[in-house]
């Protein structure tokens, strides 16, 4: 994957939650879908080929993946914008920062 | 309750805003129906950062007010995303939540906002008094907190007070994130009572704008009837020095909806039983069954004369207020109990050191009625012909008014409501807004029990729907002696009542003076743009200019005939003060000029005032006072038989 690609939703996720923490649902309404789904394909993406990026020496803590996906689904479902908000910036955000260092690592080797 | 010393340091900044605050919290939390619920709803916990932030439990999930990673950081992003901030704005925010969004909104703010805070549920604000220092926010005078379960009977009063017209447009409702989602229903009928308190505002100024010059020339043509009466104050005191029993004798109001015409005979079991309290409109209909109320009120300055031709009318006592029809005043030998209606009655009262106390009202004579009798302390009002609807397709009781009927030509001032049996009933859009007041009366003080005996009409919530026949069986089987509506004392004696003479005799150089400063004022401000224009906004000259100008501006707040002469030239004071708080916000200078231009004119309007104002109190005080004067110190009265 891309570390530009990862850069731009890092960039989408960090408005949406910039917008979440303001209480302004209107500018996410049309966008947190795409988010979501983008953000679901980039972790659905990195916990497939864990075992690929192992045997690079690169460990992805799939796990952690899969609770901050559950995480963001179950805001999402409830509607809990403050759960959204702190999941997006705190725990998504952080992941793609990470695989965005990854790639980079290894664009460069 | 055990207080915790956050807990007490909270409690000590708030009793000075919220009065009996201890009282209140101590009531919610012991009643029966609240303990289950007392603090398990909502609980404290800490957040990545070391805050402690708000949650609440609901439907089985834990949902958090405050981010659980950094809370600070969150509502700073919040407070920061509501733009720029007017310097005059009122904000009402709905969402206590640990106190930081609201603090982060005020780092934000100028001394001359405001910050209405609403939190709709008492256990986060439990919660949080007992884990979070507040005591700043708390303290901050910009601050008017309102705690559902708490002190939301208060709310009204205080908008009322605080939101000015002119302000409106530059005031918002905004929401704590999480709290649209969790508390909807409660926020939502804030919302509705927020816009229905900003509709009444418009509705106020609307009449202000109308009748301003009508209402001061009515005020000072009845101030002498009003000093040398009773107030509602001393009734109030009459009644408590003579321990009526206002907890067990019902007060009923009478209204003259149409379906007074089924039940207005079964008041007459009423009599000697309850204090039966007559609006003007229905008058004439007791008159023609023989029933006497104990009391009548009476507010509206155009109300139709032919309503007190019944001589027996005369003799009954009446309450009244500056606006009332002055012709009324002068006929009644019956007791006269006045209240206050406008900022000039208070504060020429209060000058004098008495109370005079306002009646709350949604623009309904019944509303009025109802404030009145709750004043006095009664705690079961009965409502009769208080149809507020078009019941069998008619306006009023037979024998009220000779008046036009539903048409079409009408038909943007009709809506629609919910009868009793739930079906929708055609009625006037004013009479929607008296219900909705009902309701929000009874709703912000459960301690009245409130009957609905009209029998018809529109449905109050909130009110006990019964036959008047049951009404009466179950709340009217006590004594009421009437007679303790006489012998009230005046609020003023006769010596007292010099010092009023005197006292309207000063107003009338007051007014000269007044004149003079405010031709001054509008000297200065031309003064001040030339300044400005020159460039001179850092000298002397200037900043003695400036000086002065607050000077005159200030006056409104300490000169009682401001208040007249305000109510008198409402259209053009609006006209300026609409846009007085508007600004580009780049350009100093043009908003220097824009300011001064409007001060000018404000000034002008006053002016052009004072003149008129003089000649109504040199009425007053040749026509109603001089004439008076001799009567005063021989004013004898006389009482009918009851």
């Amino acid at each position: 994957m891309k570390a530009e690609n990862i850069e731009m939703l890092i960039q989408d996720i960090e408005e949406c939650a910039v917008c979440l923490y303001e209480n302004n649902i209107k500018a996410v309404q049309q966008t947190i879908g795409s988010v979501v789904q983008n953000i679901n394909n980039t972790y659905l993406f990195y916990i497939n080929n864990a075992k690929e990026y192992t045997d690079r020496g690169i460990e992805i803590p799939v796990q952690i993946l899969l609770s901050q996906m559950q995480n963001l689904l179950e805001a999402v479902d409830n509607q809990d914008i403050i759960m959204m908000a702190d999941c997006l910036w705190y725990e998504i955000r952080e992941g793609l920062l990470f695989f965005k260092d990854v790639e980079c690592e290894i664009a460069n080797q | 309750m055990e207080e915790n010393n956050l807990m007490q340091a909270n409690m000590k900044c708030l009793e000075k805003r919220i009065s009996q605050i201890h009282i209140r919290i101590d009531k919610y939390v012991n009643s029966a129906e609240n303990s289950e619920k007392k603090i398990d709803d909502a609980f404290a916990d800490l957040s990545a950062s070391g805050e402690t932030i708000a949650a609440v439990c609901k439907d089985g999930r834990n949902w958090y007010l405050n981010s659980r990673y950094d809370a600070a950081r969150a509502a700073k992003i919040w407070a920061d995303g509501l733009g720029e901030i007017h310097y005059k704005s009122i904000f009402v925010l709905g969402g206590l939540s640990n106190g930081m969004y609201a603090k982060a909104l005020l780092k934000r703010m100028s001394s001359e906002n405001i910050l209405f805070i609403y939190e709709p549920c008492t256990e986060v604000f439990l919660q949080m008094s007992e884990n979070v220092d507040m005591t700043d926010l708390f303290g901050d005078e910009r601050v008017f907190l309102f705690v559902e379960n708490i002190n939301m009977d208060n709310f009204r009063e205080y908008f009322k007070a605080i939101f000015k017209y002119e302000l409106i447009n530059y005031s918002q409702i905004v929401i704590s994130p999480g709290y649209g989602r969790i508390f909807s229903r409660q926020l939502g009928d804030f919302n509705e009572l927020c816009q229905k308190e900003t509709n009444f505002i418009q509705g106020e100024k609307n009449t202000l704008v109308e009748l301003g010059a009508e209402m001061v020339d009515n005020e000072l043509h009845n101030m002498w009837s009003m000093v040398t009466a009773s107030t509602i104050d001393c009734l109030q005191q009459h009644f408590y020095e003579n321990h009526i029993d206002v907890e067990n004798i019902p007060a009923i109001i009478v209204s003259a909806g149409p379906s007074l015409d089924k039940n207005i005979e079964d008041l007459k079991a009423a009599k000697g039983h309850s204090m039966i309290i007559a609006v003007d409109s229905a008058i004439r209909k007791m008159m023609t069954h023989n029933i006497m109320p104990d009391i009548i009120i009476t507010i509206d300055s155009h109300k139709p004369l032919v309503l007190f031709e019944d001589e027996r009318i005369k003799t009954i006592p009446m309450v009244v207020c500056g606006q009332t029809r002055c012709e009324i005043y002068k006929e009644q030998t019956g007791p006269i109990f006045v209240f206050a209606d406008n900022m000039f009655t208070l504060r020429f009262y209060q000058n004098f050191n008495k109370t005079i106390s306002t009646l709350e009202t949604g623009g309904s004579v019944a509303n009025n009625a109802y404030s009145l009798a709750r004043f006095l302390g009664f705690k079961n009002i009965i409502l009769v012909g208080q149809d507020l609807a078009f019941t069998d397709n008619r306006k009023h009781a037979s024998d009220v008014y000779k008046e036009k009927e539903i048409g079409e030509d009408e038909n943007e001032k009709y809506t629609y409501v919910e009868d009793m049996h739930g079906k929708p009933i055609l009625t006037y859009t004013n009479f929607c807004i008296y219900k909705e007041w009902f309701e929000g009366e009874i709703k912000d003080h459960p301690e009245c029990n409130v009957i609905n005996a009209t029998e018809g009409g529109a449905n109050i919530k909130g009110a006990k729907n019964m036959k008047l026949q049951e009404a009466l069986h179950i709340y009217a089987d006590v004594h009421f002696d009437n007679s303790c509506l006489y012998n009230v004392p005046y609020a003023f004696s006769d010596d007292e009542l010099g010092e009023v003479y005197e006292s309207l005799n000063n107003m009338l150089g007051r007014c000269d003076e007044l004149r003079g400063k405010f031709s001054q004022g509008i000297r200065n401000y031309m003064r001040f743009k030339e300044l400005v224009t020159l460039g001179k906004s850092q000298t002397s000259e200037f900043r003695s200019i400036v000086s002065k100008l607050k000077e005159v501006n200030s006056l409104n707040q300490d000169e009682l005939i401001i208040e007249l002469l305000s109510m008198y030239s409402k259209a053009d004071e609006y006209e300026v003060l609409n846009t007085m708080y508007d600004s580009d916000g780049n350009d100093a200078q043009n908003d220097s000029m824009k300011a001064a231009n409007q001060g000018m004119e404000l000034l002008s309007v006053y002016r052009d005032s004072v003149e008129t104002v003089k000649n109504r109190i040199t009425e007053l005080i040749e026509y109603d006072v001089n004439q008076d004067v001799y009567e005063v110190t021989t004013y004898d009265i006389s009482f009918v038989e009851k």
